[in-house]
This record gives C-alpha cells, sequence and structure tokens, in this order.
C-alpha cells in the first residue's frame, strides 16, 4: 500500500530537511519544499490515525520541535493526511498566497493560553474576567475567548504575543495571579499560533 | 396499536389524559438522552476533567477513571449523531415531534 503523508505544519523553508524519527509511529519527519514554504511531514501508512492523547502530543511535540528553529509556524489540526506527495503539493500550489499571508501574520509570534478558574462554590466573579482579559490583551497582538466549557471557568482566553513581549506578558499573569488569590490560573504555552491562523486545504479524508 | 390509536385520537382532535401521560414520559425521556449525550457537552466535560487534572483538583486516578467513562459516552454520542437515530420523524404532518 503507498505510504500517505501526514502534515504538522508549515514553514517558511526552501530546502529538503530532516527532523529526525520524531512523528507518528516513530516515522521520519521532514520538510516537502514547494518555492519558499516547506510543509512538515512524515509518511503515513494510517488514513485514520487514532486522536489519542499520545498521538496529540507527538503531533504537539513535532510542532514544537519546529518552533525551536523557525521562526514562523503554522500548525495544522490532528489528522490531516494526503495520499501522496504530488496531491500536497498542488493543494500548497493553490494555497500558496494564503499560506504566505498567513506565514507573515505570526512571523515572531506565539500563542499563550490563560484559563482561569473560580473556587468550587465562590461567586461574585462579574467583571474580573473582562479585567483580566483587558490587561493581557494589553501585551498582545491579537486576543481570542474560547468556549467557557466548564461552570468554574470564567476566562478561556487565546493570545498572540511577539516573542520578545513573552517576559512581560508572564509578569502580567503573576500580578494577576497574586491581585486575585481567590482564582486559579492555568497558564500554557508557548504554543504554535492554532487559534489565530486557518488555512482550509482540502485533505484526503 | 396503542401508538396508532393515539395519533389517530390526536389527528382528530382528541385528547385522552392517561395517554398524554405517556406522551410525556416519551418526551422528558427523549430530553434525557439528548442531555445524556450531547456530544459539545461531553467533550466540554473532557476538557474540564483534563484542567482540573492539571491544576491539581484531581488525582492520576480519578482524572483516568472519569476520563475513560467520558471517552465510552463520547464515542456512543458519536454514533448517535452519525446514525440520526434520536431523531423522530413527523409522519402525519401534526409539526409535533422531537429531534
Amino acid at each position: 500500500m503507498e505510504e500517505k503523508i501526514y502534515v504538522y505544519c508549515i514553514i517558511p523553508l526552501s530546502e529538503k530537511k530532516q527532523f529526525g524519527n520524531i512523528g507518528l509511529n516513530g516515522n521520519s519527519v521532514y520538510a516537502m519544499d514547494y518555492k519558499d514554504v516547506s510543509a512538515v511531514v512524515s509518511d503515513c501508512s494510517d488514513l485514520n490515525p487514532q486522536p489519542s492523547e499520545e498521538n496529540a502530543k507527538i503531533h504537539e511535540n513535532v510542532i514544537k520541535e519546529i518552533m525551536i528553529s523557525s521562526n514562523s509556524v503554522v500548525p495544522m489540526a490532528f489528522g490531516m493526511i494526503f495520499a501522496n506527495e504530488k496531491i500536497l503539493k498542488s493543494i500548497i500550489k493553490t494555497a500558496y498566497i494564503a499560506v504566505k499571508k498567513a506565514l507573515n501574520a505570526v512571523e515572531g509570534k506565539l500563542e499563550l493560553g490563560v484559563r482561569v478558574i473560580a473556587k468550587e462554590g465562590a461567586e461574585n466573579r462579574n467583571g474580573i474576567s473582562d479585567e483580566i482579559f483587558g490587561t493581557l490583551k494589553e501585551k498582545s497582538e491579537e486576543t481570542k475567548k474560547g468556549n467557557l466549557f466548564s461552570d468554574r471557568l470564567i476566562l478561556n482566553g487565546h493570545f498572540l504575543v511577539k516573542k520578545d513581549r513573552m517576559g512581560e506578558f508572564s509578569n502580567n499573569v503573576e500580578e494577576l495571579e497574586s491581585k486575585y488569590p481567590n482564582l486559579k490560573f492555568h497558564y500554557s504555552g508557548p504554543w504554535a499560533p492554532y487559534n489565530f491562523v486557518k488555512i482550509n486545504i482540502g485533505a484526503d479524508k | 396499536m396503542f401508538l396508532l390509536d393515539d395519533m389517530l385520537l390526536r389527528v382528530a382532535g382528541i385528547s385522552i389524559p392517561g395517554l398524554d401521560l405517556i406522551d410525556t414520559f416519551e418526551r422528558i425521556h427523549d430530553l434525557a438522552l439528548k442531555e445524556l449525550y450531547d456530544l459539545d457537552k461531553i467533550n466540554g466535560q473532557i476538557k474540564e476533567n483534563r484542567l482540573l487534572f492539571e491544576m491539581g483538583e484531581r488525582t492520576k486516578e480519578e482524572y483516568e477513571k472519569i476520563n475513560r467513562e467520558l471517552l465510552g459516552k463520547r464515542e456512543i454520542a458519536e454514533k448517535i449523531r452519525e446514525t440520526g437515530i434520536n431523531k423522530r420523524f413527523d409522519i402525519l404532518g401534526t409539526g409535533d415531534l422531537i429531534g
């Protein structure tokens, strides 16, 4: 059976490059270039890899590894699989302008996540979430609010922050934590900018 | 035949309290199923469980136990959504259905 191609992310790179056996099923991760951009991929025999915690971590670790050497990363969602190299390249060709725009938009920036939860049974949280979000927004290039998937969650914020302002942002989070001892802060990242770039490309699924 | 009789009576505009009670029970049962296997809600609970674990409010054992249960529920919810078996059809055209 012909090997399919699993895509992790797209980066600005115009040469072939190997990243080691860090992909799904221990497969080799490499760059597949088209003009001055590359898809970071690994071969994959399975058309529907399980979206398990373990596989999701592998997907995320590959992207984190790439973020070390690339100043601009457009991450793909888990499970983007293409039938072969030819199809993937033709899709990148079609989406080339959108890909370039996305790479430019996130250059030198990364995503940080701040979730704030109230202690069990706590009340009177009106306005606090807006204040926290507003303070962190000042240090960000772009922001988004995610779903409040728990009754205790009062803020689920995504922040696109310039790499050189990450320290300032982290200090702000610490200050807010001290200011609101009755709230719990879940600060995560740096992530590739999952919530700030979206390229719709057809996959073989 | 019991249900058919009920439907025929309804078409004729006749309501019998005993039969309405069964209908009410059915509606409540459907709503309960919808609530129990609401895919978005289950996905939210999976995220909540993970968040509370990462924040030290749930032990690894608690997290894993709840996660297993929720993944099982999600599988059923996905099947329900795929097959549409929670949909009832308005055969008589009365507009009286629960989706």
